[in-house]
């Protein structure tokens, strides 16, 4: 572990000049490690990529959250230690980018219509519709869709099939919309809570519903 | 469309609470959360509620919770451990089995 305290690296990165800029290497170098590590460790996505590669990925994530550290250094609580609140921004700026490197092309709205239409398609003609398939489950799954068209309004349908039928990511949804990941957030959140009130008014609850999956 | 995910969100929908709290606040609760769940605390319930319900809807914030709760792991392993800097007059007392400086960092 890193031999500073959290009372070192404050007083230290809150210095000027030689001992803050030794202070900012180390932190530099440390979460380097961190990150390489969990770049090897964790990101079995990039397994493809050579060491060299991966210390290269490491550095710049490691740059950019020394940079965000600095930046945010007087929002610090202390009620973690200070590598662990570090870490937040290093695997945040490695999460965040490698993110983007799945991401589709920016969509018109015309496009976005054309793939709300697609998802609900694949929906309606899924297993779930197999002539075999019982019929209050179909019922509900009509019901389900006529909720998302009618109660929701056009952002939220798209970040709702996005991110729930899609297995897009929050963030990837928030620039598709040009929009931040908190907002989209609430916006999801929202959808959630309509379409709950609209179900608990037809069924019992959760239990009801889910048994017509399980037969 | 699956099963799978029909249940997913159907799971998402019901457990859904009337006030959440969003990702940036997530984000400044979560190396709290993490120690203590690593220490094997307990935050105040309502926090733990509020970050767990959170988690449980936000795919990017949970990517964040399990990173840093990898490092945190590697940290208490001893894995990032640097080693001493140079003195200028003693050279490093390099004990057995610490980690070499990762070329080019």
């Amino acid at each position: 572990m890193s031999k500073r305290t959290t009372e070192a690296w404050l007083q230290s990165l809150r210095q000027t000049g030689a001992e803050q800029a030794a202070a900012l290497e180390e932190l530099h170098d440390y979460l380097f490690r961190a990150v390489f590590l969990y770049l090897r460790d964790q990101r079995r996505d990039l397994a493809y990529l050579a060491r060299s590669e991966l210390r290269q990925m490491a550095d710049d994530f490691a740059q950019d959250a020394v940079l965000a550290i600095q930046a945010n250094l007087d929002s610090f609580s202390g009620r973690s230690k200070f590598t662990t609140w570090a870490y937040r921004f290093v695997i945040n700026a490695a999460a965040s980018e490698l993110r983007r490197r799945y991401y589709r092309e920016r969509l018109s709205w015309e496009e976005v219509a054309e793939r709300e239409t697609a998802v609900i398609e694949s929906i309606a003609t899924s297993e779930l519709y197999d002539p075999d398939t019982i019929v209050d489950r179909k019922q509900f799954l009509n019901e389900l869709l006529a909720i998302i068209r009618t109660e929701l309004n056009e952002r939220q349908r798209f970040a709702l099939l996005a991110v729930y039928f899609e297995e897009q990511s929050i963030q990837e949804t928030a620039e598709q919309l040009e929009s931040t990941p908190n907002t989209i957030y609430k916006m999801l959140h929202d959808a959630r809570k309509k379409i709950r009130a609209q179900l608990l008014a037809r069924y019992v609850g959760e239990g009801d519903i889910l048994a017509l999956f399980e037969r | 469309m699956n099963k799978q995910k029909i249940s997913t969100l159907i799971n998402q929908i019901y457990r859904s609470n009337d006030s959440e709290l969003v990702c940036s606040q997530i984000h400044e609760l979560l190396p709290l959360y993490v120690e203590a769940e690593f220490e094997g605390e307990a935050l105040a319930t309502a926090v733990t509620r509020d970050i767990e319900t959170h988690l449980h809807h936000c795919p990017d914030c949970t990517e964040l919770y399990q990173g840093i709760y990898f490092l945190v792991e590697q940290e208490a392993a001893g894995e990032l451990q640097l080693e001493e800097p140079p003195h200028p007059a003693i050279p490093p007392q390099r004990e057995p089995g610490a980690l070499t400086p990762v070329a080019g960092s």
